[in-house]
This record gives C-alpha cells, sequence and structure tokens, in this order.
C-alpha cells in the first residue's frame, strides 16, 4: 500500500494593508464632506392671505423700511428703538390675530436690514404680514 | 586589533491590520454626523442680528446667491412661482410642522425684489420660513 504524505498547509495570508489606505481615504471625505457648524436664524410664519382686511389697521404695529431708515408707526427709530417698542407690546400673551406686525418695506431695502427686523419681530413674539405695494 | 562584531538587526514588524479597524471606526462616527449640504455650494454671506436660534435639519432649503438666481434644494429655478408649486406639493399632507418648514439662505446683499417674492411664494405654497442668520458681534 502507498503510504499517504501529508499534505502541505499552505499559509493563506490576506493582504490587509491596504484597507487601511482605503479606509483613510473615506475618513478624508468625510471629514471634508461633513459640516460641524451649528445653523442658526430665525423661524417665522407668514400669513399666506392675498389681501388682509383693512378695518383693523389702525391697531396693527406697522414697520417700514426705506432704504436704510426704519419707521415704526411712522415714526423714525434705531433697530434697538424698534426692539424696545416691540417688547413693550407684550406680543407673546396676545391672542394670535393680534400678534400681526405688518412689515412695509421699499424695493432698494437689503436682505440684511429686513431680517434684523424680522427677527425683532419674532424674538417679541410677533408673526409678521408683508404689505406690499399697490401697483 | 579587536574585530568589531555587528550586530544583527531585527526584523521589525508593524501591526497594520488594526489601523484599519480604526479607520473604519473613524468613519462610521463621521458618517452618523455627517449632514449633507443641500445647496449648490454657492457662496453666501448670511445675514446677521442679535436674536438667533439653533435651527433644526428642515427637509426643504432655497438659496438666493449674490446675483439672485434662486435655487430650491440644490437646483435652479425659473422663479418664485416654481417654488411656491415645490413647496406645496411637498407640504401636501403634512401637518408636523418640521415637515413644513422652508430653510432660507439668502445673501445679505440681494435686494428687496429679489428675495420677498420667495418669501411670499413659501407663505402661498403652506410653508414656514426657517432664515438663515448669524448673530451679530456687537
Amino acid at each position: 500500500m502507498r503510504k499517504r504524505h501529508p499534505k502541505e498547509k499552505r499559509k493563506a495570508d490576506v493582504p490587509v494593508s491596504a484597507f487601511a489606505d482605503i479606509a483613510f481615504l473615506l475618513i478624508i471625505y468625510f471629514i471634508l464632506a461633513t459640516t460641524l457648524v451649528q445653523i442658526s436664524g430665525v423661524v417665522t410664519e407668514i400669513p399666506s392671505g392675498e389681501k388682509a382686511e383693512t378695518n383693523e389697521e389702525e391697531e396693527t404695529a406697522t414697520v417700514q423700511l426705506k432704504g436704510e431708515q426704519i419707521l415704526y408707526n411712522d415714526q423714525q427709530v434705531s433697530i434697538k428703538q424698534l426692539r424696545n417698542k416691540l417688547a413693550a407690546l407684550n406680543l407673546h400673551q396676545k391672542a394670535d390675530n393680534d400678534k400681526v406686525v405688518l412689515l412695509e418695506a421699499t424695493p432698494d431695502v437689503a436682505y440684511q436690514n429686513y431680517f434684523d427686523v424680522m427677527a425683532s419681530i419674532s424674538d417679541a413674539g410677533g408673526v409678521t404680514a408683508i404689505l406690499q405695494e399697490e401697483e | 586589533m579587536k574585530k568589531k562584531r555587528r550586530r544583527r538587526r531585527a526584523a521589525i514588524l508593524v501591526p497594520v491590520a488594526s489601523i484599519a479597524d480604526i479607520a473604519f471606526l473613524l468613519i462610521i462616527f463621521f458618517m452618523l454626523c455627517s449632514r449633507f449640504a443641500k445647496d449648490p455650494g454657492e457662496k453666501v454671506d448670511p445675514p446677521t442680528t442679535l436674536q438667533v436660534n439653533p435651527l433644526d435639519d428642515f427637509p426643504m432649503v432655497v438659496l438666493i446667491d449674490k446675483s439672485g438666481r434662486i435655487y430650491f434644494q440644490g437646483k435652479q429655478v425659473s422663479g418664485p412661482e416654481q417654488i411656491e408649486e415645490e413647496v406645496r406639493q411637498y407640504v401636501e399632507g403634512k401637518t408636523d410642522d418640521k415637515f413644513r418648514t422652508v430653510m432660507v439662505r439668502c445673501d445679505r446683499t440681494v435686494l428687496k425684489h429679489k428675495f420677498e417674492p420667495v418669501y411670499e411664494a413659501i407663505a402661498k405654497g403652506g410653508g414656514r420660513i426657517a432664515a438663515v442668520g448669524e448673530k451679530s458681534k456687537d
């Protein structure tokens, strides 16, 4: 009878050093694609009505933006004064319908000023309603 | 003369197999932490104000760049009418405020005739606005 030779065991080496390269490439991709900055801003609900009723207009606070100027109920104010005046209205405690603050702006108003006023209204508990110029 | 004995150099084996494990753990961490931007990569200089709050990751993003181009979910749109339509379609049947909120990123230098129609379009489409801005230093 023929004697069987025990099979020589082959060493199977899986090349793993390339895994690290692939993994580090993926890490670099995720580091570049990740934004760790917390986004901040102002959340506001703008009434979507086409045309608002105007019979209560004398009661509603109105903010007008004319270029760099801010007018609160036809009185020129600074952004700080506007914040104080809006805070004095106690809009947080009022009913939803009474929270409306009308905002009107001339075409030359930059978003920076508009955003600043909108943030002030929102912070005071108000709801911004955009007033459009009659054509 | 004394002959110098040569030292036999020992083979140094660096175990690299565990590096991959560490790297993959880091990948998992970054994958879970990542929030992919839904804007077209346009540089926008955000407005600043004293009162800003941290915003959640809202599903709809509108971007208005310096030159007044409007983007919805990273794609340029023809105008506010398209924004209204897109928002209306997205909001349909959703009552949760989170799904109704549109994140608006607008450059601070954009003038009213460009951004206000977008605001109105979002409102008409049934959306809520989350205007992105930064806290001013003074």
